[in-house]
């Protein structure tokens, strides 16, 4: 999507049951994919361009779905 | 501690040099699961920065806490005491794992960036990029 370095990522959980998070990346989240944090295992459903990239960093946001308990 | 904070979005475009000023003042502390960061309607002169691991993010109110985010590795928490002199807005606390961060004093970095100027227009046009980030995840969070 990016040519950047890093990728801060807004990720936010569907059906608002939780308040999600912001974690740098070192790659791009890939729709599919899982993800954890807050000891949880979330499932990415949608990626996307949240502010145009500056310097060596994109912005992007992530929506995903709790699967399971890390 | 270089490549931590050529991680660190709020220091994107300052030079190696630079950021080995900020890092001789910044200071690492750990802090187990749970423990509490920053406690919101306190009083801070301190930013951090997360090194290793998660701060959960919460407000308070009379008789409930509110999460509002987790912040990770990269992230920047109590930022808001460089630019205003009020109170905290929010709490903070170790996530499951707990956490390493980094703490810059606002006297420490005011005065470096009174010197290093460039240091300051960087620090603070990330800054607002980095709170306009938030509010938009936010926004989104909220739906």
């Amino acid at each position: 999507m990016t040519n950047a370095i890093y990728y801060k990522v807004s990720y936010v959980v569907e059906g608002g049951t939780h308040p999600g998070a912001i974690m740098n990346e070192d790659t791009e989240p890939i729709v599919g994919t899982e993800i954890e944090f807050d000891g949880r295992v979330f499932e990415i459903t949608d990626v996307e361009e949240l502010m145009p990239p500056m310097g060596d960093f994109g912005f992007l946001h992530a929506a995903c779905r709790y699967l399971r308990d890390a | 501690m270089l490549t931590l904070l050529r991680k660190v979005h709020l220091f994107n475009g300052l030079s190696a040099e630079e950021l080995e000023l900020l890092a001789n003042i910044s200071q690492e502390q750990q802090f187990a699961a749970g423990d509490l960061v920053i406690e919101q309607n306190t009083t801070g002169k301190e930013v951090y920065i997360i090194g290793v691991g998660a701060i959960d993010v919460f407000v308070s109110g009379l008789d409930n806490e509110r999460p509002i985010v987790i912040l990770g590795d990269g992230q920047v928490f109590g930022e808001m005491a460089l630019i205003d002199q009020g109170y905290r807005s929010a709490s903070g606390r170790a996530g499951k794992n707990g956490c390493t961060v980094y703490q810059i004093q606002k006297d420490d970095f005011n005065a470096l960036c009174e010197k290093h100027t460039h240091i300051g227009y960087v620090v603070m046009r990330n800054m607002a990029i980095d709170l306009a980030f938030k509010l938009r995840h936010r926004n989104l969070a909220a739906l």
